[in-house]
């Protein structure tokens, strides 16, 4: 199921980032200390009752523009691109600015459901100035005060006014996976080989989701849906290259599939956007292929050495199978879908409990954990709680107790045994009785 | 298809600005009702809504 978007627009020191953090609300990332993949948040996920929707703080997307308006512009045209309804963030210590007129001409004209935050409203001066903001000619108006944590469930309220309630959609079970990856790196050359190669069903409907373009295609006589985050770009729009942006659209469609196509480019290599979108598909515990496109661009090309060079580069992503294309001349593009095949099968795989426990108990009997203060981890027994990733709860004597080197120790054990390529997989420990 | 071409039939902006500045009117005369605000303050904001009505209104008429 798509969710629907919400993204915050204003000029700048309106107080965006601190509206948006409260509405997101703490997240802990599970791949924050791996270094290379820290981030700025610009585009969350939130939950408020029963609905849950996509937050995109629009300030947080540096066009490295000086340039108040071509900002204000980018700002405007992506919150109208991607947002089902967009917060318009004023300053309401501050009072009504002109500048405030430049932003409201650039949303007005466009179906999209505004509501104009009075951000600041924290004292009676303040409160003030809130009349002046109806000049803006919106219709609807209400204040907060982002820093003192008021007014927010007004806001939510109204953010969720039109949204469907959760169970709207139908499931689909088909396998979703999408093309992800920075600017010009071959992405939609990938996936027009790829669409010539394996037998395309329905080209472009647009049905499903109002902005994504999916296509289904077979393989094997199944049915997959392919998530095309190139083509959903506009032509023209000037924020099309920009970094955050393009990591913003890639995390929109990691968040919909199954599995993520991760394509670099052989020519460049591997550089920080790749890892922060790598990092992403991890926290959302997604299937991952690494696909090296432009292959034949390299002069001697030697896969097992840009294979080791991958593998160092992507420490905490070993488990994602590596395939090296070219999209231009389709070389051995139909490698691919047998990956996406097996990938497919290994983020849904269940693993019978005697087995699992077998494993672990040999694992444990082969090195047994370090004793800590006079006491030693006993794992009493551990079961699959979860798939899509995979996911195994270890009940344990004191959870404490798990070094990082030891969870990491069994997470090789279980993939040296299982079959489990392509897919994270997620170790949770747990006291007795818990 | 069908468009509905009243929807898409985009309203004037001064319009809208006016029926909103009518809104705010109204919220600024309920919460004087209310006290939450002096006398001076409700009197200040009432003239500088006025004078912004005053100027959309003739804006209208003008058209």
């Amino acid at each position: 199921m798509k969710l629907p978007t919400v993204a915050l627009v204003g000029r700048p020191n309106v107080g965006k980032s601190t509206i948006f953090n409260k509405i997101v609300g703490e997240k802990i990332s599970i791949i924050e200390d791996t270094p290379g993949v820290t981030r700025d948040r610009i585009y969350s996920e939130a939950s408020y009752k029963d609905y849950k929707f996509n937050v995109i703080d629009t300030g947080g997307i540096d066009s490295s523009n000086e340039n108040f308006n071509d900002n204000i512009k980018m700002q405007a045209e992506i919150a109208i691109d991607e947002a089902d309804v967009v917060l318009f963030v004023v300053d309401g210590k501050e009072g009504l600015t002109s500048n405030d007129f430049v932003v409201r001409d650039m949303l007005r004209n466009n179906r999209k459901k505004v509501i104009v935050v009075i951000n600041k409203i924290d004292n009676k001066k303040s409160e003030e100035n809130i009349y002046d903001f109806y000049e803006l000619g919106f219709d609807c108006y209400l204040q907060v005060s982002g820093e003192h944590g008021i007014g927010f469930f007004e806001l939510f309220d109204e953010i969720i006014k039109n949204f469907p309630k959760k169970d709207a959609d139908e499931e689909d079970n088909r396998l979703k996976f999408s093309v992800i990856g920075r600017p010009n790196v071959g992405k939609s050359s990938l996936i027009n080989a790829l669409l010539n190669e394996e037998r395309v069903i329905v080209s472009n409907i647009a049905g499903t989701t109002r902005d994504a373009v999916d296509t289904v295609l077979k393989y094997n006589d199944e049915e997959f849906i392919m998530i095309d985050t190139a083509g959903m770009r506009k032509k023209g729009r000037i924020y099309e290259n920009i970094e955050k942006y393009s990591l913003m659209r890639s995390m929109k469609a990691i968040d919909r599939s199954n599995i993520c196509l991760l394509v670099i480019n052989a020519e460049e290599g591997i550089i920080e956007h790749d890892k922060h979108i790598a990092g992403y598909v991890l926290e959302k515990g997604k299937g991952l292929i690494i696909v090296v496109n432009k292959w034949d661009t390299v002069k001697n090309p030697n896969i097992k050495e840009y294979t080791d060079k991958i593998r160092n580069e992507f420490q905490f992503l070993n488990y994602a199978p590596i395939v090296f294309v070219s999209a231009l001349t389709k070389k051995r593009i139909h490698t691919i879908m047998p990956e996406v095949l097996k990938v497919g099968e290994n983020i849904k795989r269940e693993i019978p409990t005697s087995i699992l426990n077998n494993v672990i108990n040999d694992a444990y009997l082969l090195n047994a954990p370090p004793s800590y203060k006079g006491k030693r981890l006993k794992i009493y027994f551990t079961n699959q709680s979860g798939i899509q990733p995979p996911k195994f709860t270890f009940h344990v004597n004191n959870k404490g107790l798990v070094h990082f080197s030891y969870k990491r120790y069994l997470e090789n054990k279980l993939r040296e045994n299982f079959n489990l390529e392509g897919t994270p997989i997620i170790l949770q420990f747990k006291n007795r009785g818990e | 298809m069908i468009f509905d071409f009243f929807k898409n039939k985009p309203k004037t902006n001064d319009e809208e600005v006016l029926k909103n500045l009518l809104k705010s009117q109204e919220l600024l005369n309920k919460r004087f009702e209310m006290k939450q605000m002096t006398n001076e303050t409700y009197l200040k904001k009432a003239k500088d809504l006025r004078k912004k009505i005053e100027k959309y209104q003739k804006r209208i008429e003008e058209k």
